[in-house]
Protein backbone atom coordinates (compact mmCIF):
# COMPACT_ATOMS: atom_id res chain seq x y z
CA UNK A 1 0.00 0.00 0.00
CA UNK A 2 1.19 3.27 -1.43
CA UNK A 3 1.99 6.11 1.69
CA UNK A 4 -0.50 7.99 -0.33
CA UNK A 5 -3.28 5.83 0.26
CA UNK A 6 -5.92 6.43 2.88
CA UNK A 7 -8.89 3.99 2.82
CA UNK A 8 -10.02 4.55 6.60
CA UNK A 9 -11.41 7.75 7.04
CA UNK A 10 -8.46 8.91 9.48
CA UNK A 11 -10.36 10.65 12.80
CA UNK A 12 -7.10 13.38 12.49
CA UNK A 13 -7.38 14.72 16.09
CA UNK A 14 -5.94 17.83 17.13
CA UNK A 15 -2.89 17.22 19.06
CA UNK A 16 -3.86 14.76 21.85
CA UNK A 17 -1.42 16.85 24.31
CA UNK A 18 0.15 13.70 25.51
CA UNK A 19 3.68 14.95 26.15
CA UNK A 20 6.51 12.79 26.11
CA UNK A 21 7.05 12.53 29.68
CA UNK A 22 3.95 11.49 29.88
CA UNK A 23 4.67 8.64 27.34
CA UNK A 24 7.45 7.53 29.47
CA UNK A 25 5.34 6.86 32.88
CA UNK A 26 2.81 5.09 30.83
CA UNK A 27 5.40 2.85 29.48
CA UNK A 28 7.07 2.32 32.41
CA UNK A 29 3.81 1.27 34.29
CA UNK A 30 4.56 -1.80 31.37
CA UNK A 31 7.87 -2.27 32.23
CA UNK A 32 9.56 -0.21 29.63
CA UNK A 33 12.10 2.02 30.14
CA UNK A 34 11.57 4.75 27.31
CA UNK A 35 14.20 7.38 27.16
CA UNK A 36 13.32 11.15 26.68
CA UNK A 37 14.25 11.07 22.86
CA UNK A 38 12.68 7.78 22.33
CA UNK A 39 9.31 8.90 23.67
CA UNK A 40 9.35 12.16 21.98
CA UNK A 41 9.88 10.47 18.56
CA UNK A 42 7.32 7.95 19.31
CA UNK A 43 4.74 11.21 19.73
CA UNK A 44 4.07 11.44 16.22
CA UNK A 45 2.72 8.00 15.85
CA UNK A 46 0.95 7.95 19.21
CA UNK A 47 -1.28 10.69 17.58
CA UNK A 48 -2.61 8.76 14.34
CA UNK A 49 -3.15 5.53 16.92
CA UNK A 50 -4.56 7.55 19.61
CA UNK A 51 -6.91 9.07 16.36
CA UNK A 52 -7.84 5.42 15.92
CA UNK A 53 -8.59 4.41 18.79
CA UNK A 54 -10.88 8.41 19.14
CA UNK A 55 -12.66 6.31 16.32
CA UNK A 56 -13.97 3.86 18.27
CA UNK A 57 -14.61 5.26 21.49
CA UNK A 58 -17.38 6.98 18.96
CA UNK A 59 -18.80 4.53 17.93
CA UNK A 60 -21.22 3.08 20.14
CA UNK A 61 -21.31 -0.68 21.48
CA UNK A 62 -24.95 -0.22 22.51
CA UNK A 63 -25.59 -3.03 25.20
CA UNK A 64 -22.78 -5.81 23.16
CA UNK A 65 -20.57 -7.39 26.07
CA UNK A 66 -16.91 -8.11 24.84
CA UNK A 67 -16.25 -10.89 22.04
CA UNK A 68 -13.57 -12.49 24.09
CA UNK A 69 -14.84 -15.71 25.41
CA UNK A 70 -13.63 -18.13 27.73
CA UNK A 71 -13.84 -21.68 26.55
CA UNK A 72 -13.93 -24.50 28.81
CA UNK A 73 -13.96 -27.94 28.07
CA UNK A 74 -17.34 -29.79 28.36
CA UNK A 75 -16.54 -33.52 29.00
CA UNK A 76 -19.96 -34.65 27.95
CA UNK A 77 -20.80 -37.56 26.15
CA UNK A 78 -20.66 -36.37 22.75
CA UNK A 79 -17.50 -34.16 22.97
CA UNK A 80 -14.61 -36.17 24.06
CA UNK A 81 -11.39 -34.36 23.66
CA UNK B 1 1.94 -15.11 -19.80
CA UNK B 2 0.60 -18.64 -20.33
CA UNK B 3 3.77 -20.51 -21.00
CA UNK B 4 4.13 -23.69 -23.05
CA UNK B 5 7.12 -24.60 -21.30
CA UNK B 6 5.43 -25.94 -17.84
CA UNK B 7 7.45 -27.79 -15.54
CA UNK B 8 5.95 -30.46 -13.58
CA UNK B 9 6.72 -28.22 -10.42
CA UNK B 10 4.10 -25.48 -12.46
CA UNK B 11 1.38 -28.09 -12.68
CA UNK B 12 -1.56 -27.85 -9.68
CA UNK B 13 -1.30 -29.34 -6.72
CA UNK B 14 -4.33 -31.77 -7.87
CA UNK B 15 -3.22 -32.74 -11.39
CA UNK B 16 0.26 -34.16 -9.93
CA UNK B 17 -1.38 -36.14 -6.97
CA UNK B 18 -3.45 -37.63 -9.76
CA UNK B 19 -0.11 -38.53 -11.40
CA UNK B 20 1.41 -39.58 -8.20
CA UNK B 21 -1.60 -42.01 -7.26
CA UNK B 22 -1.63 -43.30 -10.69
CA UNK B 23 2.15 -44.05 -10.50
CA UNK B 24 2.69 -41.76 -13.41
CA UNK B 25 5.50 -39.52 -11.86
CA UNK B 26 7.49 -40.30 -8.45
CA UNK B 27 7.44 -37.72 -5.12
CA UNK B 28 11.28 -38.03 -5.70
CA UNK B 29 11.16 -36.54 -9.21
CA UNK B 30 8.23 -34.03 -7.70
CA UNK B 31 10.06 -32.86 -5.16
CA UNK B 32 13.52 -32.67 -7.61
CA UNK B 33 11.65 -30.12 -9.49
CA UNK B 34 10.36 -28.19 -6.92
CA UNK B 35 14.12 -28.37 -5.44
CA UNK B 36 15.45 -27.08 -9.53
CA UNK B 37 13.41 -24.43 -9.22
CA UNK B 38 14.16 -22.88 -5.81
CA UNK B 39 18.06 -23.31 -6.93
CA UNK B 40 17.22 -21.24 -10.02
CA UNK B 41 14.85 -18.54 -8.46
CA UNK B 42 15.14 -18.64 -4.79
CA UNK B 43 18.54 -16.51 -4.84
CA UNK B 44 16.40 -13.48 -6.87
CA UNK B 45 13.50 -13.80 -5.00
CA UNK B 46 14.66 -14.40 -1.34
CA UNK B 47 11.07 -16.34 -0.33
CA UNK B 48 12.71 -18.92 2.41
CA UNK B 49 14.34 -18.23 5.63
CA UNK B 50 15.20 -21.93 5.59
CA UNK B 51 15.53 -24.45 3.04
CA UNK B 52 14.89 -28.37 3.72
CA UNK B 53 16.22 -29.87 0.91
CA UNK B 54 17.72 -32.66 2.15
CA UNK B 55 15.04 -33.50 4.79
CA UNK B 56 12.66 -33.28 1.74
CA UNK B 57 14.61 -35.77 -0.45
CA UNK B 58 14.34 -38.14 2.77
CA UNK B 59 10.30 -37.67 2.84
CA UNK B 60 9.93 -37.89 -1.18
CA UNK B 61 11.95 -41.67 -0.80
CA UNK B 62 9.88 -42.76 1.98
CA UNK B 63 6.29 -41.45 0.16
CA UNK B 64 7.91 -43.07 -2.85
CA UNK B 65 7.98 -46.50 -1.31
CA UNK B 66 4.48 -46.33 0.37
CA UNK B 67 3.03 -44.98 -2.82
CA UNK B 68 4.67 -48.07 -4.59
CA UNK B 69 3.56 -50.44 -2.01
CA UNK B 70 -0.05 -49.42 -1.67
CA UNK B 71 -0.57 -47.17 0.95
CA UNK B 72 -1.34 -44.08 -0.90
CA UNK B 73 -2.32 -41.30 2.11
CA UNK B 74 -4.66 -38.89 0.31
CA UNK B 75 -3.98 -35.60 -2.19
CA UNK B 76 -1.44 -34.59 -0.36
CA UNK B 77 0.85 -37.72 -0.39
CA UNK B 78 3.99 -36.68 -2.15
CA UNK B 79 3.51 -33.45 -2.44
CA UNK B 80 6.29 -30.68 -1.72
CA UNK B 81 4.53 -27.34 0.98
CA UNK B 82 6.30 -24.75 2.46
CA UNK B 83 5.38 -22.94 5.37
CA UNK B 84 5.55 -20.18 7.10
CA UNK B 85 8.56 -19.17 9.12
CA UNK B 86 6.32 -19.03 12.41
CA UNK B 87 4.96 -22.27 12.57
CA UNK B 88 6.89 -24.55 14.97
CA UNK B 89 8.39 -27.66 13.31
CA UNK B 90 11.16 -30.03 15.42
CA UNK B 91 14.35 -29.73 14.16
CA UNK B 92 14.21 -26.79 12.17
CA UNK B 93 14.86 -23.04 13.25
CA UNK B 94 11.83 -20.80 13.55
CA UNK B 95 12.67 -17.01 13.75
CA UNK B 96 8.91 -15.66 12.38
CA UNK B 97 11.21 -13.25 10.71
CA UNK B 98 12.68 -12.22 14.16
CA UNK B 99 16.32 -11.77 15.46
CA UNK B 100 14.69 -12.12 18.78
CA UNK B 101 14.18 -16.17 17.85
CA UNK B 102 16.66 -16.21 15.20
CA UNK B 103 18.83 -19.54 16.91
CA UNK B 104 14.90 -20.74 18.47
CA UNK B 105 14.47 -24.64 17.46
CA UNK B 106 11.59 -26.06 18.60
CA UNK B 107 11.18 -29.50 19.89
CA UNK B 108 7.28 -29.46 19.23
CA UNK B 109 4.98 -29.47 15.78
CA UNK B 110 2.75 -26.77 15.34
CA UNK B 111 -0.10 -28.57 14.81
CA UNK B 112 -0.45 -27.67 11.22
CA UNK B 113 2.79 -29.07 10.60
CA UNK B 114 1.71 -32.63 12.53
CA UNK B 115 -1.22 -32.35 9.96
CA UNK B 116 1.05 -32.13 7.18
CA UNK B 117 3.04 -35.04 8.03
CA UNK B 118 0.58 -36.95 8.69
CA UNK B 119 -0.97 -36.47 5.21
CA UNK B 120 2.20 -37.55 3.72
CA UNK B 121 3.25 -33.79 2.07
CA UNK B 122 7.05 -33.25 1.88
CA UNK B 123 8.04 -30.09 3.77
CA UNK B 124 10.63 -28.13 1.51
CA UNK B 125 11.42 -25.28 3.74
CA UNK B 126 9.88 -22.54 6.26
CA UNK B 127 8.89 -19.21 4.36
CA UNK B 128 10.12 -15.66 4.58
CA UNK B 129 7.91 -13.14 6.39
CA UNK B 130 7.24 -9.99 7.91
CA UNK B 131 8.91 -9.86 11.31
CA UNK B 132 6.37 -11.51 13.64
CA UNK B 133 4.00 -11.11 11.01
CA UNK B 134 3.35 -7.77 11.77
CA UNK B 135 3.69 -5.47 9.11
CA UNK B 136 7.31 -4.82 9.02
CA UNK B 137 11.00 -6.68 7.32
CA UNK B 138 13.53 -7.09 9.69
CA UNK B 139 16.79 -5.91 7.51
CA UNK B 140 18.05 -9.26 8.86
CA UNK B 141 15.98 -11.37 6.20
CA UNK B 142 14.40 -8.54 3.48
CA UNK B 143 12.00 -8.69 2.01
CA UNK B 144 10.50 -11.46 -0.50
CA UNK B 145 10.20 -10.08 -3.76
CA UNK B 146 7.08 -9.82 -6.17
CA UNK B 147 7.72 -12.45 -9.00
CA UNK B 148 5.71 -10.56 -11.68
CA UNK B 149 7.47 -7.45 -10.88
CA UNK B 150 10.40 -7.38 -8.82
CA UNK B 151 10.18 -3.32 -8.08
CA UNK B 152 7.37 -3.66 -6.55
CA UNK B 153 5.60 -5.04 -3.11
CA UNK B 154 5.00 -8.41 -2.55
CA UNK B 155 2.51 -7.13 0.47
CA UNK B 156 2.70 -9.00 3.93
CA UNK B 157 3.01 -11.04 6.37
CA UNK B 158 2.98 -14.49 4.39
CA UNK B 159 5.02 -12.44 1.23
CA UNK B 160 7.50 -15.58 1.32
CA UNK B 161 4.76 -18.62 1.07
CA UNK B 162 2.51 -16.60 -1.80
CA UNK B 163 6.15 -15.60 -3.60
CA UNK B 164 6.65 -19.32 -3.20
CA UNK B 165 3.53 -20.66 -3.91
CA UNK B 166 3.41 -18.18 -7.35
CA UNK B 167 6.54 -19.74 -8.88
CA UNK B 168 6.23 -23.68 -8.73
CA UNK B 169 8.69 -23.49 -5.58
CA UNK B 170 6.35 -25.73 -3.98
CA UNK B 171 2.25 -26.62 -4.28
CA UNK B 172 1.08 -24.71 -1.34
CA UNK B 173 1.71 -23.37 1.86
CA UNK B 174 0.54 -22.27 5.08
CA UNK B 175 0.49 -19.08 5.71
CA UNK B 176 -1.26 -16.47 8.88
CA UNK B 177 -3.61 -13.64 8.70
CA UNK B 178 -4.64 -11.39 11.13
CA UNK B 179 -5.11 -7.88 9.14
CA UNK B 180 -4.85 -9.36 5.62
CA UNK B 181 -1.66 -11.55 5.69
CA UNK B 182 -2.38 -14.31 3.98
CA UNK B 183 -4.86 -13.11 1.43
CA UNK B 184 -2.74 -9.19 0.28
CA UNK B 185 0.18 -10.83 -0.51
CA UNK B 186 -2.24 -13.71 -2.02
CA UNK B 187 -3.59 -10.98 -4.34
CA UNK B 188 0.04 -9.41 -4.86
CA UNK B 189 1.40 -12.28 -6.08
CA UNK B 190 -1.38 -13.71 -8.27
CA UNK B 191 -2.34 -16.52 -6.40
CA UNK B 192 -5.54 -18.43 -4.36
CA UNK B 193 -5.58 -17.65 -0.58
CA UNK B 194 -7.68 -18.37 1.94
CA UNK B 195 -8.21 -17.18 5.28
CA UNK B 196 -10.40 -20.01 7.08
CA UNK B 197 -13.06 -19.20 9.69
CA UNK B 198 -11.73 -18.39 13.19
CA UNK B 199 -11.22 -21.66 14.78
CA UNK B 200 -11.13 -24.06 11.55
CA UNK B 201 -8.03 -24.24 11.81
CA UNK B 202 -5.93 -24.64 14.86
CA UNK B 203 -3.53 -21.96 15.89
CA UNK B 204 -1.65 -24.42 18.10
CA UNK B 205 1.98 -23.80 17.50
CA UNK B 206 2.01 -20.97 15.90
CA UNK B 207 3.95 -17.54 17.26
CA UNK B 208 1.11 -15.45 17.75
CA UNK B 209 0.51 -11.68 16.72
CA UNK B 210 -2.65 -11.38 18.39
CA UNK B 211 -4.23 -14.97 19.82
CA UNK B 212 -7.77 -13.46 19.00
CA UNK B 213 -7.51 -12.23 15.44
CA UNK B 214 -4.85 -14.87 13.63
CA UNK B 215 -6.26 -16.95 11.32
CA UNK B 216 -3.76 -20.28 9.55
CA UNK B 217 -4.76 -21.35 5.89
CA UNK B 218 -3.84 -22.20 2.73
CA UNK B 219 -2.34 -20.50 -0.19
CA UNK B 220 -2.56 -22.20 -3.83
CA UNK B 221 -2.23 -21.64 -7.53
CA UNK B 222 -5.97 -22.88 -8.04
CA UNK B 223 -9.24 -23.28 -5.83
CA UNK B 224 -9.14 -27.03 -5.73
CA UNK B 225 -5.54 -27.39 -4.84
CA UNK B 226 -6.52 -24.65 -2.19
CA UNK B 227 -9.37 -27.20 -0.99
CA UNK B 228 -7.36 -29.69 -0.86
CA UNK B 229 -4.74 -28.40 1.50
CA UNK B 230 -8.02 -27.26 3.47
CA UNK B 231 -8.99 -30.45 4.04
CA UNK B 232 -5.49 -31.48 5.34
CA UNK B 233 -5.14 -28.87 8.15
CA UNK B 234 -8.93 -28.31 9.05
CA UNK B 235 -10.47 -29.48 12.30
CA UNK B 236 -10.44 -29.52 15.96
CA UNK B 237 -7.28 -29.50 17.98
CA UNK B 238 -7.36 -30.03 21.75
CA UNK B 239 -4.30 -28.22 22.00
CA UNK B 240 -6.22 -25.04 20.60
CA UNK B 241 -9.26 -24.25 23.20
CA UNK B 242 -10.55 -21.92 19.93
CA UNK B 243 -10.50 -24.75 17.33
CA UNK B 244 -14.02 -25.85 16.73
CA UNK B 245 -15.93 -29.21 17.02
CA UNK B 246 -17.68 -28.67 13.24
CA UNK B 247 -16.77 -31.30 10.95
CA UNK B 248 -14.46 -31.26 7.87
CA UNK B 249 -16.12 -31.62 4.72
CA UNK B 250 -14.37 -33.04 2.13
CA UNK B 251 -14.02 -29.39 0.45
CA UNK B 252 -12.11 -31.19 -2.94
CA UNK B 253 -15.18 -33.40 -3.86
CA UNK B 254 -17.81 -30.92 -2.68
CA UNK B 255 -16.75 -28.57 -5.71
CA UNK B 256 -19.81 -28.38 -8.11
CA UNK B 257 -18.96 -25.11 -9.99
CA UNK B 258 -22.51 -24.20 -10.16
CA UNK B 259 -23.00 -20.81 -9.36
CA UNK B 260 -26.71 -20.36 -10.83
CA UNK B 261 -28.78 -20.08 -8.07
CA UNK B 262 -25.93 -18.12 -6.16
CA UNK B 263 -26.76 -14.60 -4.06
CA UNK B 264 -24.16 -12.16 -4.02
CA UNK B 265 -23.87 -9.37 -1.90
CA UNK B 266 -22.16 -6.19 -2.58
CA UNK B 267 -21.72 -2.86 -0.46
CA UNK B 268 -20.42 0.42 -1.97
CA UNK B 269 -17.83 0.93 1.10
CA UNK B 270 -15.77 -2.33 -0.39
CA UNK B 271 -16.03 -1.51 -3.98
CA UNK B 272 -16.07 2.04 -4.84
CA UNK B 273 -14.65 4.06 -2.21
CA UNK B 274 -10.76 4.89 -2.19
CA UNK B 275 -10.20 2.20 -4.73
CA UNK B 276 -7.97 2.22 -7.67
CA UNK B 277 -9.92 2.77 -11.04
CA UNK B 278 -8.14 -0.16 -12.44
CA UNK B 279 -8.89 -2.68 -9.81
CA UNK B 280 -12.50 -1.15 -10.21
CA UNK B 281 -12.48 -2.03 -13.93
CA UNK B 282 -11.64 -5.69 -12.94
CA UNK B 283 -13.58 -5.67 -9.98
CA UNK B 284 -16.67 -5.03 -12.63
CA UNK B 285 -15.88 -7.83 -14.73
CA UNK B 286 -15.90 -10.13 -12.24
CA UNK B 287 -19.68 -9.41 -11.23
CA UNK B 288 -20.17 -9.32 -15.04
CA UNK B 289 -19.12 -13.01 -15.49
CA UNK B 290 -20.57 -13.98 -12.20
CA UNK B 291 -23.35 -12.53 -13.90
CA UNK B 292 -23.04 -14.32 -17.25
CA UNK B 293 -22.77 -18.16 -14.76
CA UNK B 294 -25.94 -17.21 -12.94
CA UNK B 295 -25.26 -15.89 -9.59
CA UNK B 296 -27.56 -12.47 -8.97
CA UNK B 297 -26.33 -9.83 -6.84
CA UNK B 298 -27.99 -7.15 -4.46
CA UNK B 299 -26.73 -4.54 -2.04
CA UNK B 300 -26.39 -5.42 1.20
CA UNK B 301 -26.12 -3.03 4.37
CA UNK B 302 -22.02 -3.65 5.43
CA UNK B 303 -21.01 -1.96 8.42
CA UNK B 304 -18.13 0.18 6.76
CA UNK B 305 -14.02 -1.01 7.13
CA UNK B 306 -14.04 2.57 8.82
CA UNK B 307 -16.46 0.80 11.85
CA UNK B 308 -14.33 -2.53 11.96
CA UNK B 309 -10.22 -1.68 11.30
CA UNK B 310 -9.66 0.95 14.26
CA UNK B 311 -11.14 -1.93 16.49
CA UNK B 312 -9.22 -4.60 14.89
CA UNK B 313 -6.21 -2.33 15.31
CA UNK B 314 -7.18 -1.87 18.99
CA UNK B 315 -6.77 -5.56 19.77
CA UNK B 316 -3.66 -6.79 17.72
CA UNK B 317 -1.19 -4.01 19.01
CA UNK B 318 -2.69 -4.71 22.66
CA UNK B 319 -2.24 -8.47 22.30
CA UNK B 320 0.91 -8.39 20.66
CA UNK B 321 2.41 -6.01 22.77
CA UNK B 322 1.14 -8.19 25.88
CA UNK B 323 2.86 -11.31 23.93
CA UNK B 324 5.96 -9.52 22.88
CA UNK B 325 6.37 -7.48 26.58
CA UNK B 326 9.06 -9.99 27.96
CA UNK B 327 11.78 -8.80 24.74
CA UNK B 328 10.45 -5.51 24.99
CA UNK B 329 11.64 -4.70 27.98
CA UNK B 330 14.85 -6.33 27.93
CA UNK B 331 15.88 -6.37 24.04
CA UNK B 332 14.05 -3.62 22.23
CA UNK B 333 17.08 -3.44 19.76
CA UNK B 334 16.43 -6.29 18.49
CA UNK B 335 13.33 -5.62 16.98
CA UNK B 336 13.13 -3.50 13.70
CA UNK B 337 12.22 -0.01 14.56
CA UNK B 338 8.58 0.11 12.84
CA UNK B 339 7.76 -3.19 14.98
CA UNK B 340 9.36 -2.22 18.08
CA UNK B 341 7.64 1.22 17.61
CA UNK B 342 4.07 -0.69 17.41
CA UNK B 343 4.95 -2.64 20.25
CA UNK B 344 5.35 0.74 22.41
CA UNK B 345 1.75 2.01 20.99
CA UNK B 346 1.16 -1.48 22.26
CA UNK B 347 1.85 -0.38 25.60
CA UNK B 348 0.30 2.36 25.53
CA UNK B 349 -2.89 1.37 24.44
CA UNK B 350 -5.51 1.74 27.15
CA UNK B 351 -7.26 -1.30 28.74
CA UNK B 352 -10.75 0.24 28.07
CA UNK B 353 -9.93 0.74 24.39
CA UNK B 354 -8.91 -2.62 24.29
CA UNK B 355 -12.24 -3.71 25.94
CA UNK B 356 -14.31 -1.03 23.66
CA UNK B 357 -12.82 -2.92 20.68
CA UNK B 358 -14.26 -6.64 21.59
CA UNK B 359 -17.65 -5.42 22.39
CA UNK B 360 -17.29 -3.25 19.16
CA UNK B 361 -16.14 -6.79 17.46
CA UNK B 362 -19.33 -8.82 18.69
CA UNK B 363 -21.57 -5.56 17.56
CA UNK B 364 -19.74 -6.07 14.10
CA UNK B 365 -20.24 -9.62 13.89
CA UNK B 366 -23.78 -8.99 14.72
CA UNK B 367 -24.50 -6.81 12.05
CA UNK B 368 -22.33 -8.25 9.46
CA UNK B 369 -24.65 -11.73 10.17
CA UNK B 370 -28.00 -9.78 9.94
CA UNK B 371 -26.69 -8.25 6.62
CA UNK B 372 -25.56 -11.49 5.02
CA UNK B 373 -28.96 -13.03 5.72
CA UNK B 374 -30.42 -13.12 2.47
CA UNK B 375 -27.13 -13.77 0.74
CA UNK B 376 -24.82 -16.66 -0.08
CA UNK B 377 -21.15 -14.43 -0.40
CA UNK B 378 -19.70 -11.04 -0.38
CA UNK B 379 -18.00 -9.83 -3.09
CA UNK B 380 -15.23 -7.06 -3.46
CA UNK B 381 -11.27 -6.18 -4.03
CA UNK B 382 -8.75 -8.09 -1.81
CA UNK B 383 -6.67 -4.60 -2.06
CA UNK B 384 -7.73 -1.11 -2.69
CA UNK B 385 -4.73 -1.04 -4.56
CA UNK B 386 -3.07 -3.22 -7.53
CA UNK B 387 0.06 -3.23 -5.62
CA UNK B 388 3.21 -0.59 -4.16
CA UNK B 389 6.29 0.30 -5.04
CA UNK B 390 8.82 -1.68 -2.92
CA UNK B 391 10.93 1.17 -1.64
CA UNK B 392 7.03 3.01 -0.36
CA UNK B 393 5.76 0.09 1.22
CA UNK B 394 4.42 0.26 5.09
CA UNK B 395 6.96 -3.34 4.97
CA UNK B 396 9.98 -1.85 4.23
CA UNK B 397 8.94 1.85 5.62
CA UNK B 398 11.31 2.70 8.58
CA UNK B 399 7.52 4.24 10.71
CA UNK B 400 5.18 2.41 12.66
CA UNK B 401 2.93 4.00 10.69
CA UNK B 402 -0.80 3.39 12.14
CA UNK B 403 -2.96 5.09 9.23
CA UNK B 404 -0.99 3.63 6.19
CA UNK B 405 -1.41 0.21 7.95
CA UNK B 406 -5.27 0.39 8.32
CA UNK B 407 -5.63 2.19 5.26
CA UNK B 408 -3.58 -1.32 3.50
CA UNK B 409 -6.13 -4.20 5.53
CA UNK B 410 -8.99 -1.99 4.85
CA UNK B 411 -10.95 -4.71 2.92
CA UNK B 412 -9.07 -7.66 4.52
CA UNK B 413 -9.34 -6.48 8.78
CA UNK B 414 -12.63 -6.62 8.78
CA UNK B 415 -13.36 -10.29 8.31
CA UNK B 416 -10.51 -10.90 10.68
CA UNK B 417 -12.09 -9.13 13.48
CA UNK B 418 -15.53 -10.90 12.76
CA UNK B 419 -13.72 -14.61 11.70
CA UNK B 420 -16.09 -15.32 8.52
CA UNK B 421 -14.23 -17.00 5.86
CA UNK B 422 -12.16 -15.15 3.18
CA UNK B 423 -10.19 -15.92 -0.45
CA UNK B 424 -8.80 -13.73 -2.79
CA UNK B 425 -7.69 -15.42 -6.52
CA UNK B 426 -6.57 -13.56 -9.63
CA UNK B 427 -9.25 -11.49 -11.46
CA UNK B 428 -6.75 -10.37 -13.94
CA UNK B 429 -4.20 -7.96 -14.82
CA UNK B 430 -3.29 -4.15 -15.26
CA UNK B 431 -0.15 -3.17 -17.29
CA UNK B 432 2.65 -3.90 -17.03
CA UNK B 433 1.27 -7.50 -15.97
CA UNK B 434 0.63 -6.94 -12.68
CA UNK B 435 -2.02 -9.28 -11.32
CA UNK B 436 -5.37 -7.93 -9.10
CA UNK B 437 -7.11 -10.05 -6.60
CA UNK B 438 -10.80 -10.88 -6.10
CA UNK B 439 -12.05 -11.42 -2.44
CA UNK B 440 -15.14 -13.55 -1.41
CA UNK B 441 -16.43 -13.82 1.90
CA UNK B 442 -18.80 -16.45 3.31
CA UNK B 443 -20.65 -17.55 6.37
CA UNK B 444 -18.56 -19.04 9.14
CA UNK B 445 -17.92 -22.41 8.43
CA UNK B 446 -19.34 -22.15 5.24
CA UNK B 447 -16.04 -22.50 3.26
CA UNK B 448 -17.15 -25.18 0.43
CA UNK B 449 -19.48 -22.51 -0.73
CA UNK B 450 -16.47 -20.11 -0.98
CA UNK B 451 -14.35 -22.62 -2.82
CA UNK B 452 -16.89 -23.67 -5.16
CA UNK B 453 -17.72 -19.99 -6.30
CA UNK B 454 -14.40 -19.18 -6.66
CA UNK B 455 -13.77 -22.59 -8.40
CA UNK B 456 -16.04 -21.66 -11.07
CA UNK B 457 -15.11 -18.44 -11.94
CA UNK B 458 -11.81 -19.44 -12.12
CA UNK B 459 -12.59 -22.10 -14.68
CA UNK B 460 -14.59 -19.30 -16.30
CA UNK B 461 -11.74 -17.42 -16.51
CA UNK B 462 -7.57 -18.37 -17.64
CA UNK B 463 -5.62 -16.16 -15.04
CA UNK B 464 -4.25 -18.80 -12.64
CA UNK B 465 -2.85 -20.30 -16.08
CA UNK B 466 -0.02 -16.91 -15.99
CA UNK B 467 3.16 -17.92 -14.72
CA UNK B 468 4.68 -14.69 -13.62
CA UNK B 469 7.63 -13.27 -15.31
CA UNK B 470 10.24 -14.71 -13.09
CA UNK B 471 8.98 -17.80 -14.06
CA UNK B 472 8.50 -17.10 -17.90
CA UNK B 473 12.40 -15.44 -17.90
CA UNK B 474 14.01 -19.11 -16.66
CA UNK B 475 15.50 -20.54 -20.05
Amino acid sequence: MARSTNAVPANHPPDSGISAEAIRSIAAIAGISLSNERAEALRPQLEAHVGLLRAISALDPKMTEPAGELHLPWKGPENHD
Amino acid sequence: MTDSRVELCDLPLVEVASLLEKGAVSPVDVTESVLQRIEALEPNLNAFITLLPEEARRQASIAEREIRDGQYRGPLHGIPISVKDLFSMIGARTTAGSRILADWIPSENATVVDRLVEAGAILVGKTNMLEFAYASVHPDYGPALNPWDTTRSSSGSSSGSAVAVAVGMGYGSIGSDTGGSIRLPGAYCGIVAMKPTYGRVSRHGAIPVSWSCDHMGPMTRTVADCAALLGAIAGRDQRDSTSSHAPVPDYLSELDGDVSNLRIGIADTYLRENVDREVQLLIDKAIEQFTVMGATFETVPLPPPSEAVPALLAIITSEAAEYHLPALQTRPEDFSEPVRERLELGVLTPATSYIRAQRLRRQFIDRITAAMAGVDLLLMPTSPVVNTPLEDDLATSEEADPELLAAMINFTGPFDLCGFPALTLPCGFVEPGWPVGLQLVARPFEEHALLSAAWAYERAMDWHRRLPKAVTELV
